[in-house]
């Protein structure tokens, strides 16, 4: 993928990325994995994983990350300088035209933003699935991923926590995310990449 | 120097985000309403509502918090300062696990931490969907949206746009 073109796609998903990173990751699931397969659902959670260990907005680096994957330093500041312009210029503009318009929000928006929201969930939903099915091969994962959202939703525990204590369940017992422990068979080693599903 | 002060308290706010912005949005309220007030509190209501209306990461509201304390210069200084150093973290991890990828130590890790990511990502679906299903109209919205993602190749832009109109046109018909 060129660097044009990575930059006009990163401005698209950008301009659309309402709603944080759940949009943010749909919508890369959608260009860079199912439409251009230049990247795979296993990068995007690879991605996923190591940014959420470090501080910092996650969407943009996600975006670095990848970026970093498709073009080396310089397509993850395209990337990134891309997909941060379009809502960098809009909060600009509300910026300046802020003390016309803090009257007029509001109540008035409500219903729209609730009906953005309510797709945001639905689109999200989707993308765990998509993100998910290479992600979670096997019961233990399975106990993993349902257990870090019941944490992360009960007890408000902080994501980064729950991913290193995960990884760290990874490193001691690592056979028990690959092997398929009800049939018994080994399942192949995995490695770094894989192809699209 | 308020254009230094900004960066370097914007920088801190974004070393502090474990977790991603919205673990931050406190902090960031404190430093710059209450400590350095670069913004009432009135505005940071609407630094917070211009981040959801706006597409892209919720700490984009830097700009608007810079941008009320120092013009255009204090926007691109407060956006710079909150996403610099994390963007070059993650472009660091990026170069270094491509590097360790065979390593087994890191092999294990990611085999385990995979599944808890996407059990996060469940965790942000519950929050959208707490706020937004306020009654069954949205739930269908949702429910729309996801058959639609999941099983059509419609553009998930055109998904939040439909959204958003029904919830704007339909919502207050339907439920007062």
């Amino acid at each position: 993928m060129s660097l044009p073109q990575l930059w006009w796609l990163f401005i698209k998903i950008g301009l659309a990325a309402f709603g944080g990173l759940g949009v943010t990751l749909s919508l890369i699931e959608r260009y860079l994995v199912m439409d251009r397969r230049v990247l795979t659902a296993k990068d995007v959670t690879e991605a996923l994983t190591y940014t959420k260990l470090l501080p910092g907005s996650t969407g943009v680096q996600v975006v670095g990350y990848l970026g970093y994957r498709l073009g080396g330093w310089p397509g993850a500041a395209l990337a990134t300088l891309a997909f941060l312009l379009p809502a960098f210029l809009l909060i600009l503009i509300l910026s300046v035209l802020y003390e016309e318009i803090a009257a007029g929000l509001g109540n008035a928006a409500t219903p729209a933003l609730r009906g953005l929201t309510a797709a945001v969930a639905g689109i999200l939903v989707a993308t765990i699935y998509r993100l998910g099915k290479p992600a979670v091969t096997t019961p233990a994962g399975a106990v993993v991923a349902v257990a870090a959202c019941a944490l992360g939703i009960a007890f408000r525990m902080n994501p980064a926590w729950l991913v290193l204590a995960a990884g760290v369940f990874g490193i001691l017992m690592p056979q028990s995310f690959t092997q398929e422990q009800i049939s018994g068979t080994e399942a192949p080693t995995p490695k770094g990449e894989s192809a699209p599903q | 120097m308020i254009l230094l002060e900004l960066f370097v308290y914007f920088a801190i706010i974004s070393m502090l985000a474990f977790g991603g912005g919205n673990a931050v949005i406190s902090l960031l309220e404190r430093i710059s309403v209450e400590q350095m007030r670069w913004v009432a509190p009135q505005d940071f209501a609407a630094a917070i509502g211009f981040a959801y209306i706006t597409p892209g990461p919720i700490l984009i509201t830097s700009a608007f918090i810079g941008y009320r304390a120092a013009g255009f210069a204090g926007a691109v200084t407060a956006t710079i300062g909150v996403f610099l150093i994390p963007w070059s973290l993650s472009v660091l991890a990026a170069f270094q696990v491509r590097r360790y990828i065979q390593h087994p130590w890191l092999q294990g890790f990611g085999l385990g931490a995979a599944p808890a990511v996407i059990g996060l990502l469940g965790i942000t679906a519950f929050a959208l969907g707490r706020y937004a299903i306020a009654n069954w109209f949205y739930a269908v919205i949702a429910g729309a949206a996801l058959a639609l993602a999941l099983f059509t190749k419609v553009s998930p832009i055109l998904i939040l746009i439909g959204g958003t109109l029904l919830g704007a046109v339909v919502g207050p018909i339907l439920t007062g």
